[in-house]
């Protein structure tokens, strides 16, 4: 008795096992199988997306790094003329030369410089007084200043007011400025002193 | 316009005040030189935005 009711119950348990793997288990089982190659679509996705997002964190990393040289580069040849900055400038350079900078003129640039693509350039003729040793520390100093100077005329003369060991010295060159492409946004910084002139 | 400074630092901080001012379109500097009182004079125009200055109907 005791035997048969064993077996009966194990015979329940597996009756109601093959039902729930029926019902339940197996059209989960054929869902699954159809998910699968869309899961493989995805990760070939996710996968793609990972690989970029990695690419531009090392883009990022790699700014950072070049951000430095690429500030330098803008004193170089930065984006407007700058007047202001010229100005003073010219007045540093030759006050710590002990040049006396008797008058200079910003001359009238609206063009491109060829030769340098997208390069504006601006004429700067400066005049000035003082000794020989004077001079040369100016020459020094246009050469170590960090915005580019392209002398192109130095004249040296005595002075013709007659001071002794005194001489005039006027040079001529050009500095360069990054054109921008004019869009409204950026008329205003574009033009800056582009006019200049007499 | 001809206008005087008492230096060219000066002459530079009024040049950069005037590029402040969002109605100023372009500045025209013309040749500076040191007058025989010691002051920088120099000639200056200034275009103006008409945009900004004058309300449009």
């Amino acid at each position: 008795m005791a035997q048969s009711i064993k077996n009966l119950t194990a015979a329940i348990l597996i009756a109601i096992s093959a039902f729930l793997a029926w019902t339940e288990i197996l059209p989960a089982y054929g869902f699954t199988g159809i998910l699968k190659s869309t899961i493989v679509e995805k990760q070939e996705l996710l996968n793609l997306k990972s690989e970029v997002s990695t690419r531009i964190e090392e883009l990022n990393k790699e700014r950072g790094i070049r951000y430095a040289e690429l500030q330098r580069f803008s004193f170089v040849a930065p984006e407007i003329l700058g007047l202001p900055e010229l100005v003073s400038t010219l007045e540093s350079i030759f006050s710590k030369s002990g040049h006396l900078l008797s008058d200079f003129t910003i001359g009238k640039s609206n063009q491109t410089d060829i030769k340098n693509g997208g390069l504006g350039f601006i004429n700067i003729e400066a005049n000035s007084r003082g000794s020989y040793e004077g001079f040369i520390q100016v020459l020094d100093y246009l050469e170590k200043n960090i915005r580019l100077f392209d002398i192109k005329e130095i004249s040296v003369g005595e002075d013709v007011s007659g001071a002794a060991d005194q001489l005039s010295l006027t040079i001529r060159g050009n500095v360069y400025w990054i054109k921008e492409v004019k869009t409204s946004s950026t008329v205003r910084g574009g033009a800056q002193g582009v006019n200049s002139g007499e | 316009m001809i206008v005087k400074a008492t230096s060219y630092t000066v002459l530079a901080k009024q040049l950069a005040a005037f590029f402040t001012d969002r109605s100023i379109v372009d500045i025209s500097l013309g040749k500076v030189s040191v007058s025989p009182d010691g002051t920088v004079e120099f000639g200056l125009e200034i275009t103006f935005d008409k945009s900004r200055l004058i309300q449009q109907k």
